[in-house]
C-alpha cells in the first residue's frame, strides 16, 4: 500500500494478493462382514476407496481510494478491481473385492476403476464506492460493481449491481434540542441495492454430449453421428437479489440503551430453477435450469442493547428478533406449483410448505375402520392403521388426497446475549432459536417407519400393543412389508411433522484476562480462556440437528443434515 | 524501493485489468460439450446423420410413426384389434401416450435440424458447397418433420431458430396466435414453412445423378421437388405442384424412371435399394449387416444399433411370428383381382402387397411362398388368428426369400421407399386433371404407371369428366401402385373425404371386413373366405364407423399440453369438424363417380 496524503487528502493505493492450497485424501476400507445371516458384507465386496482432492484459491485485489474533506462535505471514493480464481482437481480411485491378507492398495482388488475431474471458476469485478456526508449529518454511499462470472456465456457473463444507502442523523441538526444525555444518536435510515449471485457450479452453460453414438447408413455403410442430446440453458444469467429495507437507530442515556427497527424486502429475481422442458423441445432432459423463478422475504428486525458500564460489574445484554414472511412471486413460465416430495411450493404463496394427507387418528376397532372405510376407502387397511381425511370427498384415499399440511419456514428467528466483565474476569454467553417453526426429520421417521427392519427407534417398541380387540398404541402397527394400495402408517401427513421451536446456548466464553506486570513485561496481554460451543439446546425436537439449513424448495425437511458438534475449548492468548 | 513498489503494484494490477474477459472464458476439460462442439463442417455433418438417425425412430418411421398414416388409409385395417385400433378407429384419445410419440421423436429431428441450419447462417450465398449441402440436407428434414408434425396433429408449434430454445416463449413455443378459434391458422403457418424450407432445400441440393452417398440414401434436391409438390397438393396448389413435377419429369432434379420390376422396390439388398425410381426413401441396414442393440427412441442410440425397422414386425402374420396388427382390406385385394395384365395374368402389384396363394404366382418371382414356406389354395394364411386379414406383404420378407419367419424388433432391413416415380407420375397427372381436366397428357403419365404392372393403358374417350378421371386416379390407380404404403391417410385428407357424406359411405365400404378365424371357418361357422369381397352391410367392422369429427388428426397428448400451456388443442383434441376450413378454401370434393 501507499500514497500520498495532505492535510484534507489523501489518496492511496492498495494491492491485496492471496493464494490458498488445501490438499486432501481419503481413504475408505470396507471390509467383509457379518452381523446377522441377513444383514452382512460379503466376501469378495469389500471396497476400498482412495480419493486425493486439491483446492487452490488465488485473489487479487486492486483498490484506490481517495479520502476528501471540503468545509463540511466529506468525501470518501473507492475504486477498485478484483479477480479470484478457484481451481479443483480430483482424483477417484476404487476397488472393490480384495484377498486376504488384506494389502489396502487399489492394484490388489479384483475389480477396480478409477476417475478424475477438473474445474475451474473465475470471478472478475470492478467496484465504486462512495461515501459521502455533510456535517455527518447527511450520509449517502453509493455503490457500483460490475462482476463476470466463468460460469455464464459470454453474453451474459458481465452484470451491474448498484446499491445506495441514505441516512439521516437528526441528533446532529441543530434543531434537536433534546439532550445529548438522553438521547446521543437518532438517525434514520433507507437503503435499496441489487447484488448477484452466480452459485450454479461449473461449466452449467455447456451442455455435455457423448459423440457418435447415433447411426445411419447409405448404401448400407453404417456412418456415425452425434447431436446435442441434453438441452442446456445458454443464457443462464445472474441470479439477483433486490434488497430494500427502512430503519431508525436510537441511542439513549450515553449509548446505555440502543434500540434499531428495521423493515426489510428481500425481492430474489430470475432465481436459477428447473422448468420442465416440453416434448417439443426435442431434448432428452425432462427439466433445464433457467432465470425462472423469483421470490420475496420480507418482515421487520428489532435490536435492543442495555449496557452498564458503571459499576465494576461492567454488562451488556442484546437481544434481537427478527419475522419472516415469505411469497414465491413467480416459478417460471406457465408454471403455477412445483410439487417434489412432501413439499409444495404455490405461486402467492410461502416457498416449499408441507404437502401430504391430513390424518384422523388410528383405527382402534374394526367397527371405527368400518365406519371410516363406509366413507373413505382405505383399500388394505387393518385395525390399529392410520387413517386419513378423503379430501377430495370421492369416497377413497389416493394421491388425490394430498393438500398443504404448513410451514417449513421459521417465522420468527431471535437471539440474546449477554457479556459480563469483572475487573479481570469476563463472561459471554451467546443464544439464538427460533419460534413458530415446524420440520420434518428425514432420520427420525425413517427409525420410527412402521414398515421393513430399519424402524429401530425404540418409540417402535410400543407399537402392536392390543387390549382384546381393540389397538390401544399410539404408535400405529407394523409390517414387514407393505401390501396395502399406499403405505398407511409411513404416509407423510401431520404426524411426520414436528414442533422444532428451539433455544440455542450457542457459545459460552469465560476469560481471564493476567497483568502484564506478571510476566515483567516480555510477554503482553495474556489472557486464560475456556469456552463451550453449542452447549446446550432447549426444545421439544426429536433429532439431532435442529439448526439446519434445508433445500431451497424443501425448508423443511431436515434430510441428514450433519449434526453441529459440541466443542469445548481452553486456551491462552498471549503476545510478545 | 517505493518505485519498486509503484511498479510492481501497477505491473499486476494493470495486468490484470487486461486480461480479465479472457481468464473468465473456461472450457470444461471434463469431456465434450456443446461448446466446442458444432463449430466446423466435420461437426455438423456428424449432425446431419444425427438428423438422419432420428427419421428412423419408433415414432417417425420405424414403426408408429409410419404405422399410424397406414392405418388411416382405407385400404389397412387393425387385424390385432389392440395397440393400433384407435388409430385405426379415428378415434384416438388424449390420454394415449402412443399417439405422441411421433410429435416427440419428429421434435427431436427438428432441434437437431435447428441446431444445424441455425450454425449454417441465413446467407446461403456465404456458404461453400459442402455447407450448403449440409444445410440442404437438414433443411429437407426439418420439412418433412414438420410435414409430418402438421398432417398427424394439424397445429404443431413451430421453432425454427436453435436460439430460440434458450428463450422461455421459445421453449414453451405457441402453436396459436391473438384471436385464432381453430388449429388451421398453425396449420397454414406451419405449411408455409415446409414449403420454404423443401424449396430452400432444392437450390442447395445435388440431384442423385451425382452418385455416391446421394444416390445412396442422402436427400437430393429431387427429394426435396418431391415433396415440395406434396405439400402444395395438400393445400390444392395444383398448379404450382404441377410446375414442380414436370421439372421431375424433365429430369431437371435428377433422372428418374419406373424400375421394369415393380418388385424391386420392396426388397433389400444394393441391387433393389435406393434405386432410379426412388426419390427418398429410410435407410435400414441390411439383415446380415445389422448392429445389436434396438434404439426406440431418440434417447437411447448407440453405435451400434440394429438400424432396421418394425414395420415387418407389425406386418407379419403371428403364425410366422409377427405381431399380426395391420392387414390389407378385401376391398384393395378384389380391385387387384378385378382387372388382369394385357397377357391375362394377375397384376404383379398384388404380389407384392398382399401376401395370398394364388395360382398364378406358380413360377412368378418366389413364387406362392409365406416366408419360404409353401402356400396352398385351401390353407389361408391370414395375419391375426384371432380376427383374420390378408398379409400385408410390403416391407416384409414375406415374398424375398431371406428369413423362414419373422425376426421381429427392429430388424427389418428393407429401405422405405418414401417417394416413388410413380408417384409423381400419378400426382402429375392428378394435378394435370385439376388444372386442365381430362388431357392426353395426364392419361399418359397414368399409363406409363400402368404400363409397367402389364395393363393396358386408359384411353381418354373413356373419361369424360374431371371427376371420373379423378375417381380413376383415388381410387384404382393409387390405392394398386401405393396400398399398404404410408400417405393413403395424407390422401383422403387432402381430398377431403371426410368431410363428403358420399365420400364417407364410399370408404366405409372399402374399410369393411369380415372377422375370420381358421376354426370357425373349418367348423363351417362361417362360409366366407378370408379375400371374399366384404359388403358394408352387415360386416363384421368398418373402421370408418368409429370416426369421431377431428379426428382425420391425432389429438395433441394431453401431457404434452399439461407440460407446455401455451399450447391448445387441434380438432381432434375438440372433436370439432374440419369441413368449414377445407370450404373456405374454395376446396371441393369431387363426387363420388361409379367406374
Amino acid at each position: 500500500m501507499f500514497g500520498v496524503e495532505s492535510k484534507n487528502h489523501k489518496l492511496s493505493y492498495k494491492i491485496n494478493l492471496s493464494y490458498s492450497k488445501t490438499h486432501a485424501q481419503d481413504k475408505t476400507w470396507v471390509a467383509a462382514w457379518i452381523q446377522s445371516n441377513r444383514v452382512y458384507l460379503d466376501k469378495s465386496n469389500e471396497r476400498l476407496t482412495k480419493n486425493s482432492r486439491t483446492y487452490s484459491d488465488a485473489l487479487i485485489e486492486n483498490t484506490l481510494t481517495y479520502d476528501g474533506t471540503f468545509g463540511l462535505n466529506h468525501v470518501n471514493l473507492v475504486v477498485g478491481q478484483t479477480y479470484e480464481e478457484e481451481n479443483t482437481n480430483e482424483l477417484n480411485s476404487w476397488g472393490v473385492n480384495l484377498s486376504e491378507p488384506y494389502f489396502l492398495q487399489i492394484q490388489n482388488a479384483g475389480t477396480r476403476d478409477g476417475s478424475s475431474y477438473e474445474y475451474k471458476h473465475a470471478l472478475a469485478s470492478y467496484i465504486a464506492r462512495l461515501n459521502y456526508d455533510y456535517d455527518g449529518r447527511y450520509l449517502i454511499s453509493a455503490i457500483v460493481r460490475r462482476d463476470g462470472s466463468s460460469r455464464l456465456k459470454k453474453d451474459n457473463r458481465w452484470d451491474t449491481f448498484p446499491s445506495v444507502s441514505v441516512g439521516w442523523r437528526i441528533d446532529r441538526e441543530p434543531w434537536f434540542k433534546v439532550s445529548k444525555n438522553l438521547i446521543n444518536l437518532l438517525k434514520l435510515r433507507g437503503s435499496y441495492g441489487v447484488l448477484g449471485n452466480e452459485n450454479i457450479g461449473e461449466y452449467q452453460y455447456q451442455a455435455t454430449m457423448r459423440r457418435k453414438n447415433m447411426t445411419y447408413n447409405f448404401g448400407n455403410v453404417p456412418v456415425l453421428g452425434s447431436a446435442l442430446t441434453t438441452f442446456v440453458n445458454e443464457n443462464i444469467a445472474w441470479e439477483k437479489k433486490k434488497t430494500s429495507n427502512a430503519g431508525i437507530d436510537i441511542a439513549m442515556f450515553n449509548n446505555r440503551i440502543e434500540f434499531t427497527a428495521e423493515w426489510y424486502k428481500n425481492v430474489s429475481e430470475d432465481l436459477l430453477y428447473n422448468v420442465p422442458v416440453p416434448a417439443n423441445g426435442g431434448f432428452a432432459n425432462t427439466s433445464v435450469t433457467m432465470n425462472a423463478a423469483s421470490m420475496e422475504n420480507s418482515g421487520l428486525e428489532f435490536s435492543l442493547t442495555y449496557r452498564n458500564h458503571d459499576h465494576p460489574l461492567k454488562y451488556d445484554i442484546s437481544a434481537n428478533l427478527s419475522t419472516l414472511k415469505n411469497e414465491v412471486t413467480s416459478l417460471g413460465f406457465g408454471t403455477d406449483k412445483f410439487i417434489t416430495g412432501a413439499y409444495a411450493t404455490y405461486v402467492g404463496e410461502e416457498i416449499g410448505k408441507f404437502y401430504g394427507w391430513v390424518y384422523e387418528g388410528i383405527a382402534r376397532t374394526q367397527e371405527e375402520l368400518d365406519a371410516h372405510n363406509a366413507v373413505a376407502r382405505q383399500d388394505g387397511a387393518n385395525v390399529g392403521d392410520c387413517l386419513y381425511k378423503d379430501l377430495n370427498g370421492d369416497g377413497i384415499v389416493n394421491g388425490d388426497d394430498q393438500t398443504v399440511l404448513g410451514s417449513g419456514l421459521p417465522k420468527i428467528n431471535f437471539g440474546l446475549s449477554v457479556h459480563l466483565d469483572y475487573k479481570r474476569v469476563d463472561l459471554s454467553i451467546s443464544t439464538f432459536g427460533a419460534l413458530d417453526y415446524h420440520v420434518s426429520d428425514d432420520i427420525y421417521n425413517s427409525l420410527n417407519s412402521c414398515y421393513n427392519y430399519s424402524n429401530k427407534s425404540v418409540d417402535m417398541l410400543d407399537a402392536n400393543r392390543w387390549e382384546g380387540s381393540t389397538y390401544v398404541s399410539d404408535v400405529p402397527r407394523t409390517y414387514l412389508s407393505n401390501n396395502a394400495s399406499l403405505a398407511w402408517n409411513d404416509l407423510f401427513s401431520d404426524r411426520k411433522i414436528q414442533n422444532a421451536a428451539y433455544w440455542k446456548i450457542a457459545n459460552i466464553e469465560l476469560g481471564f484476562n493476567m497483568p502484564d506486570k506478571w510476566f515483567g513485561g516480555y510477554v503482553t496481554g495474556v489472557r486464560v480462556y475456556a469456552s463451550a460451543q453449542n452447549l446446550y439446546t432447549f426444545t421439544g425436537y426429536h433429532g439431532y440437528n435442529v439448526d439446519y439449513a434445508g433445500g431451497t424448495f424443501t425448508p423443511g425437511y431436515n434430510f441428514c443434515s450433519f449434526p453441529t458438534p459440541r466443542t469445548f475449548m481452553g486456551g491462552i492468548l498471549f503476545s510478545f | 524501493m517505493k518505485l519498486y513498489r509503484i511498479s510492481f503494484a501497477l505491473l499486476l494490477g494493470l495486468g490484470m485489468m487486461t486480461s480479465c474477459d479472457d481468464k473468465l472464458d473456461l472450457v470444461n476439460p471434463n469431456q465434450q460439450t456443446t461448446e466446442t462442439w458444432g463449430n466446423t463442417a466435420a461437426d455438423l455433418e456428424e449432425a446431419v446423420i444425427a438428423a438422419y438417425n432420428h427419421i428412423r425412430m419408433e415414432g417417425t418411421y420405424a414403426r408408429v410413426g409410419y404405422n399410424i398414416d397406414v392405418c388411416r388409409g382405407d385400404e389397412v385395417w387393425n387385424s390385432s384389434q389392440v395397440w393400433y385400433m384407435p388409430f385405426d378407429d379415428l378415434n384416438e384419445p388424449i390420454t394415449d401416450e402412443i399417439g405422441q410419440w411421433s410429435w416427440r421423436d419428429w421434435y427431436y429431428t427438428i432441434t437437431v435440424c435447428n441446431y444445424v441450419i441455425t450454425k449454417c447462417g441465413s446467407d446461403n450465398n456465404a456458404l461453400n458447397e459442402q455447407y450448403k449441402r449440409i444445410k440442404g440436407q437438414v433443411l429437407f428434414l426439418r420439412g418433412l418433420a414438420y410435414f409430418n408434425l402438421a398432417n398427424y396433429y394439424q397445429n404443431p408449434a413451430l421453432i425454427t431458430d436453435f436460439g430460440a430454445y434458450s428463450t422461455l416463449e421459445g421453449l414453451y413455443a405457441a402453436n396459436v396466435q391473438e384471436g385464432e378459434t381453430d388449429g388451421f391458422a398453425q396449420y397454414d403457418r406451419v405449411l408455409d414453412q415446409v414449403e420454404a424450407d423443401f424449396q430452400e432445400a432444392m437450390t442447395l441440393l445435388p440431384t442423385r445423378d451425382l452418385g455416391g452417398e446421394w444416390s445412396k440414401g442422402r436427400a437430393t434436391s429431387g427429394a426435396a421437388a418431391g415433396y415440395y409438390a406434396r405439400t402444395l397438393m395438400q393445400r390444392h396448389k395444383y398448379s404450382e405442384a404441377l410446375a414442380v413435377l414436370k421439372d421431375i419429369i424433365g429430369k431437371r432434379y435428377g433422372s428418374y424412371k419406373l424400375m421394369e420390376n415393380y418388385g424391386d422396390n420392396f426388397r433389400e439388398g444394393p441391387a433393389y435399394e435406393n434405386n432410379e425410381e426412388s426419390l427418398f426413401e429410410v435407410q435400414f441396414l441390411d439383415h446380415d449387416s445389422q448392429g445389436t442393440d434396438d434404439e426406440w427412441t431418440p434417447v437411447n442410440t448407440s453405435a451400434n444399433a440394429t438400424q432396421g425397422s418394425a414395420i415387418e414386425s407389425n406386418f407379419g402374420p403371428g403364425d410366422f411370428g409377427g405381431w399380426a396388427d395391420l392387414s390389407a382390406a378385401p376391398w384393395l385385394y378384389n380391385l387387384f383381382k378385378s382387372e388382369r395384365t394385357t397377357n391375362g395374368n394377375l397384376d404383379p402389384r398384388l404380389y407384392w402387397t398382399i401376401g395370398t396363394y394364388e395360382p398364378e404366382w406358380d413360377g412368378f418371382e418366389y413364387g406362392n411362398v409365406c416366408y419360404t414356406v409353401p402356400m396352398s389354395a385351401d390353407v389361408f394364411i391370414v395375419t391375426n388368428n384371432n380376427f383374420g386379414g390378408l398379409p400385408i406383404a410390403k416391407w416384409t420378407n414375406l415374398r424375398t426369400g431371406l428369413y423362414d419367419k419373422v425376426v421381429t424388433g427392429l430388424h427389418d432391413g428393407i429401405n422405405l421407399r418414401m417417394m416413388r416415380y410413380s408417384d409423381v407420375l400419378l400426382r402429375a397427372a392428378e394435378c394435370e386433371n385439376e388444372v386442365n381436366g381430362p388431357t392426353q397428357q395426364a392419361i399418359d403419365w397414368i399409363n406409363e404407371v400402368r404400363t409397367r404392372a402389364g395393363l393396358v393403358g386408359l384411353n381418354l374417350a373413356d373419361f369424360n369428366s374431371k371427376d371420373k378421371l379423378f375417381e380413376q386416379i383415388a381410387n384404382v390407380e393409387r390405392p394398386k401402385e401405393f396400398g399398404c404404403e404410408y400417405g393413403r391417410g395424407l390422401d383422403l385428407i387432402r381430398w377431403g373425404f371426410f368431410y363428403d357424406a358420399g365420400r364417407m359411405a364410399q370408404i366405409k365400404q372399402h374399410a369393411a371386413v369380415n372377422f375370420w378365424t381358421k376354426s370357425d371357418y373349418e367348423s363351417g361357422t362361417c362360409a366366407y373366405t378370408p379375400k371374399d369381397p366384404v359388403s358394408y352391410d352387415g360386416c363384421s367392422k368398418s373402421s370408418f364407423d368409429t370416426f369421431v369429427d377431428g379426428h382425420e388428426y391425432l389429438p395433441i397428448y394431453q401431457g404434452t399440453l399439461n407440460d407446455n400451456p401455451n399450447l391448445v388443442g387441434n380438432s381432434a383434441n375438440n372433436s370439432t369438424s374440419n369441413a368449414s376450413y377445407f370450404s373456405s378454401k374454395g376446396w371441393t370434393v369431387h363426387p363420388v363417380v361409379d367406374l
